[in-house]
């Protein structure tokens, strides 16, 4: 019994010494929550006279909530409203449970404005990001958008794709005359501007690599045409005008080549591709179907395209080298205006089911498909240059407008300032800007 | 025959008359002395000669007047004798009277003689039965006494036997009772170890029970205490988009007994600060973290290991 009860006490002593011995105890986390983060942008300051010209922090606000990865705090429930380093407190920002807090301030300066941010997370209470960005009187706008791709870019590592541009179609009905106008807008449809007006349809519009030029098709006397327009100077150059279709332009990874889709006289339409510099036009497609809507693949060496050659529009992928083709999508009868993710992992396209059009996801590597709107009418849609987000077309009612869903289907949303009919929006390349950011302090790792 | 009788009478008168006097007075006597034992030996013989005369008297008238006057004669003579005889019988019975006096006196006296002797031979035979019975009394006494000291012998015998025995009884009983103590503290002793190992045994498998319990009670606690955490972390876990699959990130918490997170030391992660943040973030953001229902299965520190599955 002692003997035992001995045993019993070395036994006891010994799970405690073991216990105490033991590493920690090891819990695995296999799995998170794809929720938006919350996060807090305070309303900036204003170190001029009179009212701010821009509230920089609710386009942040609004950028960052409409990526979906982000859940900003609504002003009236914060704690405090700190402006500077030394006014920030994290129990006000831990206590209304948020990841993340952005402060700033704009002031003017002579030559425009400064907008200077720093980024903390809450829990650590480390300064993420600490910046002054000069801006032009009329770039306010834009460095808010600035702003919130540094945000995005240090909290989900991922580039923000808010300081891009989208151009669309939009079709106005003034008196008895309808006219198109081809638009350039920010990626949240403010500062729309007008790039191409025309009596006829336009269609198809595509953007440049360099952003600097869009691509599209306008129709005058009964005929297509497809031009290659420079948006800043309004200068066009007519690339085909061929008898038939010519139409669906969309420029190479590259920059240096465009593929374009052009029915031969006895009108099956066929994709071609077309070498800037040389002028040389090379036949992609030889079927007796219709082949159009190409999108290059990013590496430049694939097209994807919407084919009728299995008997309903299919989406197929032919590699420019081996000539070979490949049906991507199996699932529906009508699956259509393919365009390929940046990182050329992910497809998407429009899919009809019960004779609703939605917009639909596919993985090039597990093959999975995944409706990313409800439809009844979601059409043409065109990834964020950062493949984030899908802008696309929809019909609300009896509007036809512009909306962005985030690519994993969790956050739609209508772009603001877009009224009118629009259609065929296409989201712009990053622009090549942000080395005139400066830092304020170095960010703690 | 009747001269014969009168002859007789003339010459035996007197003395047939004092006969008959004598014999009636000896048959009074004998009548009224038949208790007496003795007797006139004379007289008895006379007696039985006269009787028979008188049976055959028969008598003429003649003779009659001659035997009146001769019984005037006879009568007178008879008066005279009779004076005589009664003088005579007054002198003899006087003499009578002094010899029945005398005889009384002497029956008497023989009479208290016998009484005295029956007395005495009464009081002898009493007193020898009074002896005999004296003796047979001390007889009896004495075979009493003996008895009664064979009695008491055999009483003492028994009583020394009935000592002894009783004595042996009592060793016996002694014994008997040392027995049966001895065996009932043997009992109790074998009872009482019983118990004791009963209760020992019982005790060791509460306690093996008790331990097992504790063990699977704390496993059980523990393992709802990390389900608890580690659904509280995952709950905050925010993960990044396009977050690469094979991610594989340690971080130790070290936590207050009230669940607060007081340090985060992220030990290695193949991921890039995105993800490093995210999970800073989480466990940070999971503070407080779940108490485990049994405070001694508390651990101050834990590691996490973030190893996230594919997204989709």
């Amino acid at each position: 019994m002692r003997i035992k009860l001995v045993n019993a006490a070395l036994l006891v002593v010994g799970l405690v010494l073991a216990a105490d011995a033991r590493a920690d105890l090891v819990i695995k986390i296999t799995q998170g929550v794809n929720q938006p983060t919350p996060i807090a942008v305070v309303p900036f300051g204003w170190g001029g006279s009179g009212a701010s010209p821009l509230d920089v922090a609710r386009v942040v606000r609004d950028d960052l909530a409409r990526s979906g990865l982000f859940a900003p705090l609504p002003p009236a429930k914060m704690l405090a409203r700190p402006t500077t380093a030394k006014a920030v407190h994290f129990v006000n920002w831990k206590a209304v449970r948020v990841n993340d807090l952005v402060i700033g301030s704009v002031t003017p300066t002579p030559s425009g404005y400064n907008v200077r941010f720093r980024l903390y997370n809450v829990y650590t209470g480390r300064q993420l990001l600490g910046y002054v960005l000069p801006s032009a009187p009329d770039a306010l706008r834009f460095t808010a958008h600035v702003v919130s791709d540094m945000i995005y870019k240090q909290l989900t590592g991922i580039p923000g794709a808010f300081a891009t541009r989208i151009a669309y179609i939009k079709r106005v009905t003034a008196g008895k005359g309808t006219r198109w106008e081809l638009v350039v807008a920010d990626a949240d449809g403010a500062n729309a501007r007008v790039v191409v007006k025309s009596p006829g349809l336009l269609m198809s519009p595509t953007w440049s690599p360099n952003g600097r030029e869009l691509a599209y098709v306008e129709f005058a006397s009964s005929r297509s045409h497809i031009y290659i327009q420079n948006i800043a100077t309004g200068q066009r150059r007519l690339v085909f005008a061929r008898p038939g279709l010519n139409s669906a332009p969309r420029f190479s990874p590259d920059g240096k080549r465009l593929a374009v889709v052009l029915s031969s006289s006895p009108g099956n339409p066929d994709i071609y591709i077309l070498d800037l510099a040389s002028g040389k036009l090379i036949r992609v497609t030889h079927s007796p179907a219709i082949d159009t809507e190409p999108a290059w693949m990013p590496n430049g060496k694939a097209i994807v395209f919407t084919s009728g050659r299995g008997g309903s529009p299919q989406v197929y992928e032919k590699n420019l080298d081996t000539g070979s083709v490949q049906r991507l999508t199996w699932q529906g009868g009508y699956n259509a205006r393919p365009v390929v993710s940046p990182s050329g992992k992910k497809i998407a396209f429009v899919h009809r089911e019960n004779g609703a059009l939605h917009i639909a996801l596919i993985n090039l590597a597990s093959g999975n498909m995944r409706l990313l709107t409800n439809g009844p009418a979601d059409v043409s849609p065109s990834f964020s240059p950062n493949g984030a987000m899908i802008l696309y077309s929809t019909v609300m009612g009896r509007r036809q407008m512009l909306a962005t869903v985030s690519v994993d289907g969790q956050v739609r949303q209508e772009l603001f300032g877009t009224a009118g009919t629009l259609v065929q929006p296409v989201w712009g390349p990053f622009p090549p800007h942000l080395a005139h950011a400066e830092q304020v302090s170095t960010p703690t790792p | 025959m009747i001269r014969v009788i009168r002859i007789w009478f003339r010459d035996r008168g007197v003395s047939l008359g004092l006969a008959l006097l004598v014999h009636a007075l000896a048959g009074v006597l004998l009548i009224w002395g038949t208790s007496l034992s003795v007797v006139s030996p004379r007289a008895a013989p006379g007696t039985a000669r006269e009787r028979q005369p008188i049976e055959a008297t028969v008598v003429s008238e003649k003779d009659y007047l001659n035997a009146e006057a001769q019984i005037r004669r006879v009568n007178q003579a008879r008066a005279e004798r009779l004076t005589q005889l009664q003088r005579r019988a007054r002198a003899a019975q006087a003499a009578r009277k002094k010899a029945q006096t005398e005889l009384a006196r002497l029956q008497q006296q023989r009479q208290v003689a016998l009484r005295q002797a029956q007395a005495q031979q009464l009081q002898l035979k009493t007193r020898q039965q009074q002896l005999a019975s004296v003796e047979a009394e001390a007889k009896k006494v004495r075979a009493q006494r003996r008895q009664a000291r064979q009695q008491l012998l055999e009483l003492r015998a028994a009583a020394v036997a009935a000592a002894k025995a009783r004595q042996a009884e009592q060793a016996r009983l002694a014994k008997l009772q040392a027995e049966a103590r001895a065996r009932t503290r043997a009992i109790a002793a074998a009872k009482r170890a019983a118990l004791v190992q009963a209760a020992a045994a019982r005790k060791a498998q509460l306690m093996r029970q008790l331990r097992a319990e504790q063990v699977d009670r704390n496993r059980r606690a523990l393992g709802n205490w990390v389900r608890a955490i580690e659904l509280q972390v995952q709950r905050n876990w925010i993960r990044p988009p396009d977050v690469a699959t094979g991610i594989n990130c340690r971080v130790r918490v070290t936590q207050l007994p009230s669940g607060q997170v007081v340090k985060v030391e992220m030990l290695s992660c193949n991921g890039g600060s995105v993800v490093v943040q995210s999970i800073i973030t989480a466990v940070n953001r999971a503070s407080p973290l779940p108490q485990p229902s049994d405070p001694t299965i508390f651990q101050r520190r834990i590691t996490f290991v973030f190893q996230p599955g594919p997204n989709q």
